[in-house]
This record gives C-alpha cells, structure tokens and sequence, in this order.
C-alpha cells in the first residue's frame, strides 16, 4: 500500500480523510502544524503527502519548500478550500505535483494520490482553468519558448479536464491512450513550475476570485 | 550640570523622549515637566554651545541606564530654587562670554519656556486633582492660569526677538510681525490640534474595526452557526449535507460580494451568479471554470442565459450530484461547454415539448448569431456546446 502522510491544522478533517482512506492507503502519520509536519515527513520518508494550503506557521509551503530542499522522492499533493488562483499556482511552483480542492470524493482523493505516487500530475478542472487562463497569449517576447508556451495538444488535454472529464475519458475523446494524457499534463506542469513567464505571478495575484 | 546629584542616578527614559529620553529622566528625577528640562537645554544651547555640550555629556553617562523610574514631586519652593539655579547658570555664562549676545539667548529663552509652559502636559497637577477624564490624553491640557502666562511670556519672547530685529527689516516690520503673530499661533495650538485629530482618528478606526468586527459575528451567528446547530441535530446523511453545502455556497457568496474589485459587468461574474443560481434551485454542485475574459453585452447576456438553461437542465435530468460548466473567451468568440456524467437520452429522439433545448438554448443562441450543439448518449453523459462570436452586436 501506498504510504501517505497528512498535514492539516484542521482536526475534523483530519480525522475524517483518515477515515476515509484508511482502506486504500496506508496512513504512516498525520500532523497539524508545520514543524511537526517538517519533522515527521523527514523520520517517515512518506511517498505521498496530502498538505494543506493555509496553516499557522507559513503554510502548505513552508512544508513544501523545507522538504524538497533536501528530499526529492516525497511528493505532495496540495488540498485546500482554497480555489484562490494565487495560492493555488505558489503551490505548484513550490513542487507539489498536483492541487484538489477539499470537496473532491473520497474514490478521486484515492485516485488522485495513486497518480502522484506513480510520478504524474493531478489537474483539477479549476487548476486547468487556471494554466489555460496564465499561458493563454503567446506573449511575443518568451525568453524560453520550450517552457514557456504550451503546445496545442497540451492546450486541448487542459480544456477536457477542465470541462470536468477524467483523464481517461479525456484519453478516448481525443482518441489518445491515458497514458499520453498523462504525459501531457506531466509536461504542463513542468512548465508551470519551471517557466519563467512573468504573467504567471503577475496573472495568479490580479486573479481574485474565490 | 548640578541636577545630575540629586538622587536617584541620572537616567534617560525610554518612554518618553525627543531626542534620547535624557530630559525626561532628568525631569522626573528632579520631579518637573520634561518640557520646562528641555527648554532650558535650549537656551543653555544658545549660550555659546553650553548646553548641547551638556546634553552630550549627560547621554554618555547614561548608555547604560535607559529606564522607567518613579515619579518624586517637588514643591513651589524647590521648583523655584532650580529656576534660580539655571539663571545662575547663564548669568556665570554670559559673564564667561561664552554667549551669543543678549538680544539672542533672552528672547529665545522666554519663546522656550514659554513653549514649555503651554505643551507641558501637566502631569502633576493632573494627577494630583481629579481633574483626569475618563477620555485621557485629550483632555489633558494646562490650566488656564499657565496656558495664559506661558502665552504672554512666549509672546514677550517674539516680541523682544522682533524688535531688536526691526532696525534691520523697516519695510517688513508689519509683515514680519504677522509672520510671527501666526508662528506663535500655530505653536501655541497646533500641539493640541494634532492631539485631538490623532485621538479622533485613532477613536474612528477603533469604531469601525469594532463594527466590523460585530457584522462578521452577527453574519456568523445568522448563518454559520444555526447551520452547524441544525447539522448537530440531524440524523439524515443526505440533508446534513445539503444542509453543509448550502451553507458554504453561502458564505463563499458572502465573501465574495464583500469583495470590492468584483466587477459585476464581466463575463465570469455573471457566469459565477449563474451557477450559485443553480446550484441554490437545483441543490447540486456547479463546478464552474473561467478562461479569458470579456465585458458582458446584451448577447453575452443572451449567452449567460442559454448556458444557466443547459445547467439547470443537466441539473434537473442527469441525475447527478455535479454539472462542469467551462467557459473559454479567446479568439474572438467565447464558448461555453456544459457537461455532466449523468444519464445522458438519445437526441434525435428529443419530445417536441422540451422546449428548454428548441427555444432557451438553441434558439436563444441563433437569434443572436452563436450557435448550439448538443451532444448525447444514453449513460454516457451531456454536453451543450454553446458558441458565440464577440463584436456580432446587432
């Protein structure tokens, strides 16, 4: 079973995403603030962890950032309330490989860290919104156009998951296997990590809606 | 100087300073006004650099000693017998030479303690009588009596200062004397004035933090609260969320209208409405997403409407929990895809009674000048097309 590691300062949802995965993954731990979190992450060597956008103490990042620095093989998951574009492209940028929203069901939570686990990325519809909305003029002066535009599967790939499909009905509307849409979104969210396009920052903080 | 022996040792305070805080201590050692210390540093500064070599010294020996002492009251006498002591001082001064000139040190020693009088706070006599409101710092102004000498001395100061001036500037005496007029002025209330102004502001932005703060609690209470006690008191699975989801559509709404920069004329606002109208009538999730964006017109409008059609009937047919509505402005058109994973009917066997696809949707949306597709399969869900070209105002 996967091993999975949780931080959220909220204990009722704690206990009940515990619950809830409890017969899918194996829960090697949980913590509620961001030390603890930094500490335990780095004794138990969890593959996923599912962290929180804000907690006391820095947040979801601070975990992120902290971690990463010196453990690539941990990878992160962020679940927030949040839908604010902001938080949810610094994430990104931080190194989580994926974003979801807390109303996600259980079945997809399961889904979602499965995915991760394996190395691939995790789009909600929201967060594809958001990718399509940052990269969408092709600014003519991109210094690296490699990472700083998409290509137009990508682009399409983006729009199914954005209009609410899975990946694998995404795989056969395009008539493409899941495996490709995989790769496509791993190759979106390179780029959102990595690309240096300034609308991005600039985008996500003029972004405001909740 | 001879305060510095009198118990206790010499101190700065830290609370209230000017420069280093070395007045105040000095004051309160001695057990007069900061403000009366300050003037005679001044004046003693005058007297050929004195009392700027003074001040030096005394910050030098109190480095280490920056502290809140406690206050020691003086009498009359003893007030008197310091004053004698700095005239003392400056007449040895002066008779040392070391002096700017008489008509320098005497106007700018009365317009200092002149000054000192008026802005002293008056702690001791505040607190000595009862005379401390319960509104603080505001009230806390000079007696009348030492407002008035402190006025006639400050005055006598500029006075003597213009006129052993006036020989220089004959044309601009009267000018000059209304120059200083205002000067004086504006030093006697303008201490008071800026008091009163920060005490008001400060008292305004406490009053509508604090009625802000009692808003969200009222909001609150109104809402998130008897939600939470309903939930407490539910046994039905089904209605304890509706019941969750109802309320956090609400409150997400509420936040998001308290927002100022939401402008209500685009696009994406009116889609968000769109799917809050929804999602309240139909008790299901809208999962909206918004690419690009575009002022609203009258065939946006007609758009917005066609697509809240095509939600509420995905709400009301597919017998989901969730609709995805997206919608992508680029290139000159915005098209909105409508999609559940529900029940899905076949479309070529559609009842000519269902007038929400023939007219709101599909006839709505050709009238002005976009188009509509719908595309349906029995358990494989819906999805409306919409598609409309931007600048086809007619």
């Amino acid at each position: 079973m996967m091993r999975v590691f949780l931080v959220d300062d909220h204990e009722l949802f704690l206990t009940g995403v515990r619950t809830e995965l409890a017969n899918h993954v194996d829960v090697v731990g949980w913590a509620s603030d961001v030390d603890d979190a930094i500490a335990a992450i780095r004794d138990l060597r969890p593959e996923v962890v599912l962290v929180d956008v804000h907690m006391p103490g820095g947040g979801g990042l601070a975990v992120i950032k902290n971690i990463s620095e010196d453990d690539t093989d941990v990878r992160f998951l962020a679940l927030s309330v949040s839908d604010k574009a902001e938080d949810v492209i610094a994430m990104i940028r931080a190194g989580a490989r994926g974003y979801v929203t807390k109303s996600i069901s259980p079945a997809d939570l399961v889904d979602a860290i499965a995915r991760i686990a394996n190395g691939d990325a995790v789009f909600s519809p929201r967060l594809a919104g958001f990718v399509l909305d940052a990269f969408a003029e092709s600014a003519p002066t991109v210094s690296d156009p490699e990472l700083d535009q998409l290509t137009a599967r990508e682009r399409e790939v983006l729009r199914q998951i954005a209009r609410g499909y899975t990946y694998k009905q995404v795989a056969s509307r395009l008539s493409i296997s899941v495996k490709t849409v995989e790769t496509h979104v791993s190759a979106v969210l390179r780029k959102l990590q990595l690309s240096s396009r300034y609308e991005l920052a600039r985008w996500a903080s003029d972004r405001r809606i909740v | 100087m001879e305060r510095t022996e009198r118990q206790p040792a010499l101190y700065r305070r830290s609370d209230d300073r000017i420069l280093s805080g070395l007045a105040a201590g000095i004051a309160e050692s001695v057990g007069v006004s900061p403000s009366y210390v300050r003037a005679a540093f001044v004046v003693l500064a005058l007297a050929g650099g004195v009392g700027v070599v003074a001040y030096l010294i005394g910050v030098a020996m109190t480095v280490n000693t920056i502290d809140v002492g406690n206050k020691t009251v003086i009498g009359r006498s003893q007030k008197l017998g310091l004053a004698l002591m700095l005239l003392a001082t400056l007449m040895t001064l002066r008779a040392a030479n070391l002096w700017f000139g008489d008509s320098v040190v005497w106007p700018f020693g009365l317009i200092s303690f002149g000054l000192a009088a008026i802005l002293d706070k008056g702690d001791n006599y505040m607190r000595l009588s009862s005379r401390m409101l319960p509104g603080g710092d505001v009230s806390a102004r000079p007696p009348m009596s030492r407002m008035v000498v402190g006025t006639v001395v400050l005055f006598a100061g500029v006075a003597t200062f213009v006129a052993s001036r006036s020989a220089l500037t004959p044309l601009g005496l009267p000018f000059l004397a209304v120059l200083v007029t205002a000067i004086g002025l504006m030093l006697l209330v303008g201490p008071w004035i800026v008091r009163l102004v920060s005490a008001l502001n400060e008292e305004r932005s406490d009053r509508i933090r604090s009625e802000e703060r009692s808003d969200v609690a009222a909001h609150l209470h109104d809402s998130v609260l008897q939600t939470l006690a309903l939930i407490q008191r539910s046994d039905d699975p089904s209605k304890m969320v509706n019941l969750a989801r109802a309320q956090e559509r609400e409150l997400r709404q509420w936040l998001f209208e308290a927002d100022p920069d939401v402008d209500s004329t685009l696009l994406s606002t009116a889609l968000q409405s769109m799917a809050g109208r929804v999602e309240r009538d139909y008790d299901i999730r809208v999962e909206l997403v918004t690419v690009g964006e575009v002022q609203l017109n009258p065939t946006l409008d007609a758009l917005v409407r066609a697509a809240g059609e095509a939600t509420a009937n995905a709400a009301r047919h597919s017998g989901v929990q969730w609709v995805s509505v997206y919608a992508e402005t680029a290139d000159g058109q915005v098209d909105v895809f409508v999609s559940d994973q529900g029940s899905g009917f076949d479309v070529s066997t559609v009842d000519d009674d269902r007038h929400g696809i023939a007219d709101s949707i599909i006839g709505r949306m050709e009238r002005h000048g976009g188009t509509a597709t719908v595309s349906s399969e029995i358990d494989g869900g819906t999805e409306v097309h919409l598609s409309m070209p931007l600048g086809s105002d007619k």
